[in-house]
C-alpha cells in the first residue's frame, strides 16, 4: 500500500517534471512530463538493470564482475574471453604474443585502471607538504589540448572532427606518462613527460556546524620531451641563452585528470535510444538552475562506415566524449595501453619527435597490434557485464532516503528510470532500467571544472555519472576515489563538491538534519 | 614513495601476533573442542558459528598467510645480499628455495584477494606477466647501475616475482637448476634491486591488514578488523553473511581461474595448440606447485586448517546444512590437488607435460578435476551460504 508521504512525494515529482522546453523555432512549449506521476517508485526498484542484472546478489568485491544473466553459451564464451583480454597484460618484448604495449602508455591493462571493473583509487603516498610523481601502475591520467579563441570559435566540421579537442602539436590528446624501457634514456620507464600530484585540502561546513574535511589532486606536468626543449636552446633578446619552453608547458595548454570508471551497464546505456535523451536535454529546468546539454561527438563508427555526418550523443567518458562503447574501448586500448587496433591504427604519439626516437631504436613495420579476438570480445566484455542488484530496498532509511533524495532534487540530472530501445543482445534490450543518470552535461562550478573544452562540453561541464552499483565501490575496491579526479574518498565528499547546476540540490542537501543527510547517503549506499 | 612502516615495525608485530595467534590456538584446544567437523556434534547458533568460522579464517588463515608472505620476502631479499657477498651455489639454492616458498604464501592467497591487495595494486607491482625479458637482457648487458630506487619506477613488467624467477632459475627451457657460475654480477646486482622491491611491497600489503587498511589515513582500520567486525557502521562488510559471501565467491573465482585460464590457456584444445609462453611460472618449473596452492587457498578456507592450527571454516557452515555435501567438498579439494600434483609425477614440468600426449592427459584430469570443484562450489555452495 501507497503511505501518504509516497503520495505527495509522487505529487511534487510529477510537477517538477511538467517544465518547458524550447522548440527549434524558439517556441517554449510544455512538455509532457518524464515520469508519469509516481508510478515511479525507484525506490522500491531491486532489478535495477532489468534483465540486465546480475543474479548473485552478494554484495562482495566479485560484485561488478559478472556478465549478463541471459547471455547464449556463445556470447557468454566471447564474455569470458573478453574477460581474460581485460586483464591481460599487454607487453612490449616483441617475442611475446601479448605485444603491443607502448611504446607511451598510461598503465599495461584494462583492469589496472578499473580495478575489478569498478573504480581506481589516487596514487599512494599524497599530501598536501610534498609532490608524488605518478608512477607505472596508477588508474589515473591526464586529457590534455590546446585551447585558444581561435580554435573555439572554428566551425565544427569533420576536418577536426566536430570539435575535438585539439591535439598539443608534438604531443597528442592524452599524456602518457610512461614508456617502453629507455625510451627517456637509460634506466627511466619514463613517457612524454612527468606528472606531479600534490593535495590541496579544503572543509565544507554544513549549517548545523558539522565540518567535512575535502581534498583535492592537483597535477603538474615536469620534464615533458618534444625534442626541442631537450637539446637545443634560444639566443633571448638581452643575448643570453635558455631553453625554449617545451610546447606541453605553454599557457594554451589545457589538462584534465581521468579517474578510471565502472564498467557494468555500459550496454543497457548504450541501448536507450538518443532521442530520448535529447528529449530530455530540451526540458529547461532553469528554475532550477538545471538544464542538461547534449555533448554531440564525432562518432568514429559512422565515420568509417562512410556517414557523411559522422556525430551523435556522446554518452560515454566523464564529459560524454565519446558516443560508443566500440569508439570508448578502442580509444582506450590504444591510448591507455598503447595496442594499435583496428579503429585506431595509428599509434598514439605517431609524428612526434618521441616516435622518432623509438623508430630509431626499434625499426619494426607498422601493423595492427590486436587481433580480431582481442578487439570483438574486449567490446563485448564491456558490454554484457551485469549492473549489481540494490540491497536493503525495505530499510525504512533507505526509503526514506530516497524520498529526501528527489526532494533535493538529485533527480534533476541523475534522471532514475529509463527505457532501452533495440539491441542484439537480449537481455539489453527494452529494459526498464535505473541508472540515475541522465547522460547529459551540467555545469557543475569552480571547484570541479577542469577548464578544457571537450567537443561541446565546456570547462565546468560534466556528464551526470550513473549511480546505479554506487554503494558496492568500496566493497571492490576500498580506496576507490569518486568523482573526475577520484578525489573524494566517500560519497558525501562527492556530493559535497556539487556546485553550478547543483549548487540549489547542495544548499537543500546540507540543510537536512543529520539523520536525513545519513538516510540519503544509505539509498545511495542501497544502489 | 615513502612507507609509513619499518621492516623492524612489521617483524616486531608479526612476533606479537603469531604469539597472540598461537595463544588463542592454545587455550582453545586446552578449554574447548576446535569447532570444525572433528566435533560435529558441537552445535552452534547460526551467529555464533558464523563468527567463529571469520575469526578463524581472518586471523589464522589469512593474516597468517600475509605475515608468511611477507617474512619469506624479507627472508628471501637478505638471502639474495648473502649471496652477493658469497657466491656459493649453495646460497644460490637457498635463495631459489626461499623464493619458492614466498612463491607458495603468494599463490596461497589467491582465495581471498580481495581488499588491500585489490586497493593497493598490488598484485601488477608483484606478479605481472609476461615480464619483458628482451628489455631485462638489455639491461643486463648495459653497465648502468641497477638500485632498488631506479627498478621501482620501471614498468611492471621488469620486476616482481617472475623477474627474480628468471634470474634465480635461468630461462627454464633444458633445466631449472642454474648454477652459480652461469650467475653474473649483473644478475645479482639486478636481483638485490628486485627481491628489495619485492619485499617492500609484500610488507605494505601486510601492514595494510595489520595496521591501517589506507596507508595514507591513520584513522583507517585495519583490514583484520574490517573483516572480522561485521556490522551496519561497517562500510565495506556490513553483516556476517557479508564477509562468508566475500569468502565463497573468492573459493569459486580462483577454481574457475586455475581450470579455466591457468591451466587451459598453456594447455590449449589439442597439442597443437598447446603455448607453453602462457605459463606463469616457467622458469622455475614451479606452475603445479602455484596450481596447487592455488587450491590450498581454497582448502584453507573450506577447512579453517592453516599453518596456525585447526579452526571454523566454510565447511562447518556448510555441514550445518548438508553434511554429504560438507565431506564431498573436501573430499573433491583433496581430489584436486592430488591429480595437479601427480602432473608431474614422473619429474616431467608442466610446460613440458603439456607437448606430449601423456603429460596432457594427466593434466586434462586435473583440469577435469578442478573444473569439478569449481562446480560444486558454484551450484552447491554458494547457494546453500547465500
Amino acid at each position: 500500500m501507497r503511505g501518504l508521504h509516497s503520495i505527495l512525494f509522487s505529487a511534487s515529482i510529477g510537477l517538477l517534471l511538467i517544465a518547458c522546453s524550447q522548440s527549434q523555432d524558439g517556441q517554449v512549449q510544455t512538455l509532457a512530463p518524464r515520469f508519469e506521476s509516481s508510478s515511479e517508485d525507484f525506490w522500491t526498484i531491486k532489478k535495477i538493470g532489468g534483465e540486465g542484472t546480475s543474479l548473485d546478489e552478494a554484495a562482495t568485491s566479485h560484485a561488478y564482475g559478472y556478465p549478463l544473466p541471459s547471455l547464449s553459451l556463445d556470447e557468454l564464451d566471447l564474455h569470458r574471453t573478453g574477460d581474460a583480454n581485460f586483464s591481460r597484460h599487454f607487453s612490449d618484448d616483441a617475442q611475446r604474443s601479448e605485444f603491443g604495449l607502448g611504446p607511451v602508455y598510461n598503465n599495461t591493462s584494462c583492469v589496472a585502471c578499473h580495478n575489478l571493473d569498478g573504480r581506481g583509487s589516487l596514487p599512494l603516498g599524497l599530501a598536501e607538504t610534498r609532490w608524488t610523481k605518478l608512477g607505472v601502475n596508477e588508474a589515473i591520467f591526464l586529457r590534455i589540448s590546446i585551447e585558444n579563441d581561435a580554435i573555439l570559435k572554428s566551425d565544427k566540421n569533420k576536418a577536426n572532427h566536430f570539435g575535438a579537442p585539439r591535439a598539443v602539436p608534438g604531443f597528442s590528446t592524452q599524456l602518457f606518462h610512461v614508456g617502453t624501457y629507455g625510451l627517456r634514456g637509460v634506466n627511466s620507464s619514463d613517457g612524454q613527460a612527468e606528472v606531479w600530484v600534490t593535495l590541496k585540502k579544503s572543509q565544507f561546513q554544513y549549517p548545523d556546524g558539522q565540518v567535512t574535511e575535502l581534498s583535492q589532486p592537483i597535477f603538474e606536468i615536469r620534464n615533458p620531451y618534444d625534442g626541442v626543449s631537450e637539446s637545443s636552446s634560444l639566443e633571448s633578446e638581452s643575448g643570453s641563452t635558455k631553453k625554449p619552453v617545451s610546447r606541453l608547458l605553454q599557457d594554451d595548454v589545457r589538462m584534465s585528470p581521468r579517474m578510471g570508471m565502472p564498467m557494468y551497464g555500459l550496454g543497457l546505456l548504450e541501448s536507450i535510444p538518443e532521442k530520448d535523451l535529447l528529449k530530455n536535454a530540451a526540458i529547461d529546468r532553469s528554475s532550477e538552475g538545471v538544464h542538461g546539454i547534449a555533448n554531440m561527438v564525432w562518432d568514429a563508427i559512422k565515420d568509417k562506415k562512410g556517414d557523411p555526418q559522422p556525430v551523435s550523443l556522446g554518452r560515454f567518458g566523464l564529459k560524454g566524449s565519446t558516443a560508443t562503447i566500440e569508439h570508448q574501448s578502442m580509444a582506450a586500448l590504444n591510448g591507455d595501453i598503447g595496442v594499435t587496433n583496428l579503429l585506431f591504427p595509428s599509434e598514439s604519439i605517431f609524428g612526434t619527435a618521441l616516435f622518432e626516437v623509438f623508430q630509431r631504436n626499434h625499426p619494426s613495420p607498422l601493423k595492427i597490434e590486436a587481433s580480431d579476438s582481442v578487439m570483438n570480445s574486449l567490446v563485448f566484455y564491456s558490454k554484457t557485464l551485469a549492473v549489481p542488484p540494490r540491497r536493503n530496498i525495505e530499510d525504512q532509511d533507505v526509503i526514506r532516503g530516497a524520498k529526501l533524495f528527489a526532494q533535493v532534487h538529485c533527480t534533476s540530472c541523475h534522471v532514475p528510470s529509463w527505457e532501452t530501445g533495440v539491441s542484439k543482445i537480449r537481455s539489453l534490450a527494452y529494459q526498464k532500467i535505473y541508472p540515475y543518470t541522465d547522460l547529459l552535461l551540467h555545469d557543475m562550478g569552480e571547484g570541479l571544472a577542469d577548464n578544457r573544452q571537450d567537443f561541446l562540453a565546456n570547462g565546468k561541464q560534466w556528464k551526470t555519472r550513473a549511480l546505479w552499483g554506487l554503494g558496492l565501490t568500496k566493497v571492490v575496491n576500498p580506496r576507490a576515489g569518486f568523482l573526475h579526479d577520484g578525489r573524494a574518498l566517500t560519497v558525501e565528499e562527492a556530493i559535497l563538491w556539487h556546485r553550478g547546476e547543483a549548487s540549489h540540490s547542495l544548499q537543500k542537501f546540507s540543510q537536512l538534519t543529520k539523520m536525513e543527510r545519513r538516510q540519503l547517503l544509505q539509498f545511495l549506499q542501497s544502489l | 614513495m615513502k612507507h609509513r612502516y619499518c621492516a623492524k615495525n612489521l617483524v616486531e608485530r608479526f612476533f606479537f601476533l603469531v604469539a597472540l595467534v598461537l595463544t588463542l590456538g592454545c587455550s582453545q584446544s586446552k578449554n574447548e573442542p576446535s569447532p570444525t567437523t572433528s566435533s560435529p556434534e558441537k552445535i552452534f547458533s547460526g551467529h555464533e558459528l558464523e563468527g567463529s568460522v571469520i575469526q578463524n579464517l581472518g586471523k589464522n588463515v589469512i593474516l597468517s598467510t600475509y605475515l608468511g608472505l611477507s617474512k619469506s620476502a624479507a627472508e628471501l631479499r637478505d638471502q639474495v645480499a648473502v649471496l652477493e657477498a658469497s657466491r656459493t651455489q649453495e646460497n644460490l639454492n637457498k635463495a631459489q628455495n626461499l623464493w619458492k616458498q614466498c612463491r607458495y604464501y603468494w599463490e596461497s592467497t589467491e582465495a581471498f584477494l580481495f581488499g588491500p591487495v585489490e586497493s593497493l595494486s598490488v598484485d601488477p607491482m608483484i606478479d605481472t606477466w609476461p615480464l619483458n625479458r628482451a628489455d631485462l637482457d638489455a639491461i643486463l648487458q648495459s653497465g648502468s647501475p641497477i638500485k632498488a630506487e631506479v627498478l621501482r619506477t620501471l614498468g611492471t613488467n621488469l620486476k616482481g616475482f617472475h623477474t627474480a624467477e628468471y634470474l634465480l632459475f635461468g630461462n627454464g627451457l633444458r633445466s631449472n637448476q642454474k648454477i652459480i657460475s652461469d650467475l653474473s654480477a649483473r644478475e645479482i646486482e639486478y636481483l638485490k634491486a628486485a627481491t628489495v622491491v619485492l619485499a617492500e611491497d609484500t610488507e605494505k600489503l601486510t601492514a595494510a591488514w595489520v595496521n591501517h587498511s589506507n596507508p595514507d589515513d591513520p584513522n583507517s582500520k585495519s583490514y583484520l578488523s574490517i573483516l572480522t567486525e561485521p556490522q551496519l557502521s561497517n562500510a565495506i562488510y556490513s553483516s556476517p553473511q557479508a564477509v562468508i559471501s566475500e569468502l565463497v565467491n573468492g573459493m569459486v573465482g580462483i577454481a574457475d581461474e586455475v581450470g579455466s585460464g591457468k591451466i587451459a590457456d598453456p594447455l590449449g584444445g589439442s597439442l597443437g595448440e598447446a603455448n607453453p609462453t602462457a605459463e606463469e611460472s616457467p622458469f622455475s618449473w614451479n606452475s603445479v606447485s602455484d596450481f596447487s596452492n592455488n587450491i590450498r587457498s581454497i582448502q584453507m578456507l573450506y577447512t579453517g586448517q592453516s599453518e596456525m592450527g585447526a579452526g571454523a571454516g566454510i565447511r562447518d557452515l556448510v555441514a550445518a546444512k548438508d553434511p554429504l555435501l560438507a565431506r564431498q567438498i573436501e573430499d573433491q579439494i583433496a581430489l584436486a590437488i592430488q591429480k595437479i600434483q601427480q602432473i608431474s609425477s614422473d619429474g616431467m614440468p608442466f610446460g613440458q607435460a603439456i607437448l606430449n600426449e601423456v603429460g596432457r592427459s594427466r593434466v586434462l584430469l586435473a583440469q577435469q578435476e578442478v573444473n569439478n570443484l569449481h562446480l560444486l562450489l558454484k551450484q552447491k555452495v554458494l547457494p546453500l551460504l547465500q
